[in-house]
């Protein structure tokens, strides 16, 4: 599946296909524009029937559609134990699922179970109780090794550019959208590049990395359909009605 | 006709259409400022391009060729040149953006030519 992003300075758009990579962390400071962009994800999520969990104390005051599980991990630690219960159950029977079949990605098995984790506010989660905190990073991190062929998408949001002020290993996201950094080592630290500190970014404007390629700039801006897709979509629409 | 007359005819005429010579006048200035402040930016552009060592030179005529820079709203198009290249114009950023007033925001590599998009 491919989950709109933003548009190039060439005016093109910019996907992000979680088919091939299923970790996004998306950084930047305050009134960047990350939880505009977050919610812009969170709704094409949505569009495709993802079931979707927001692990967030903050996340009744950003996103304020009904349809996803929203978890605050300080006052509902009961609710967060049966998200790590129940997505662990999850992955295991997943997994076996694709064991059994000839395929290497749970897409091709038929089965069509999408799920999709957004973790705000990352180093909230560092106060949580001992024993709740290793066990759901624990999950976290099952996810961004084994999450990609189980179609399980993460995205996890940040404020700061640290990568050791939480144990859930930043390092390897494989799309970084990264706002204007306050120091060329958080930039570094992140992307091993100092763009995010070089460039004079804007409020919406971001870096997108994505592993293995070059990082470069894109606009957050609503996606540049043509006008036989848009023509396309109506007609679809009053098809359906 | 009598010389007088002529002088008269032509008193007659400039005085008629003062208005307009006094215009033509303005414009003429107006047009010469701009084409000698365009001039001055050229030459300033050709000192700049040089002195970094971004022309080359033509080996008929041993003369520097100049590349192409169109400057518009918010992107600088280098179109010419084999030396100019993204990886060189943010190597020399700081010359970059002190010299032309900005900031610059990514630069991209296309098919023949080098595209600076501003912040």
């Amino acid at each position: 599946m491919k989950i709109y992003i933003g548009r190039n300075l060439k005016n093109e758009n910019v996907y992000w296909d979680t088919f091939n990579r299923n970790f996004l962390y998306i950084a930047s400071l305050s009134g960047g524009g990350k939880s505009y962009l977050a919610s812009e994800i969170l709704n094409q999520f949505l569009d495709q029937n993802y079931k979707l969990y927001i692990i967030s104390d903050k996340a009744r005051v950003d996103y304020k559609r009904p349809e996803p599980i929203k978890i605050s991990p300080h006052e509902e630690i009961e609710k967060l134990k049966d998200f790590i219960h129940e997505v662990s159950e999850l992955m295991s029977s997943l997994k076996t699922e694709v064991e059994n079949s000839e395929f290497t990605h749970i897409n091709n098995t038929g089965k069509s179970l999408k799920i999709a984790i957004l973790l705000d506010e990352l180093w909230s989660t560092n106060n949580l109780p001992k024993e709740l905190k290793t066990s759901f990073n624990d999950l976290i991190e099952l996810i961004i090794r084994q999450g990609r062929y189980l179609n399980i998408c993460l995205i996890c949001l940040s404020q700061t550019f640290k990568t050791t002020e939480t144990a859930i290993p930043i390092k390897h996201a494989s799309v970084v959208v990264l706002g204007r950094t306050d120091t060329k080592e958080a930039s570094l630290s992140v992307m091993d590049s100092d763009i995010g500190y070089s460039s004079p970014l804007k409020p919406g404007q971001f870096i997108y990395w994505q592993r293995g390629l070059k990082p470069f700039v894109i606009t957050v801006r609503p996606e540049k359909k043509s006008l036989f897709k848009v023509l396309w979509n109506l007609l679809k629409q009053k098809l359906i009605r | 006709m009598k010389k007088s007359n002529l002088i008269q005819m032509v008193s007659d005429l400039i005085q008629s259409h003062q208005y307009f010579l006094f215009g033509g006048v303005v414009f003429f200035f107006v047009l010469l400022g701009v084409y000698i402040y365009l001039t001055i930016q050229n030459n300033k552009l050709k000192q700049f391009l040089f002195a970094n060592g971004y022309t080359e030179v033509d080996f008929k005529t041993n003369e520097a060729i100049y590349p192409s820079i169109h400057w518009k709203k918010s992107t600088i198009t280098i179109k010419g040149s084999t030396k100019i290249t993204s990886k060189q114009i943010l190597d020399d950023r700081e010359k970059w953006e002190k010299f032309f007033n900005i900031q610059i925001l990514s630069v991209e590599d296309e098919r023949q030519k080098t595209v600076i998009f501003l912040g």
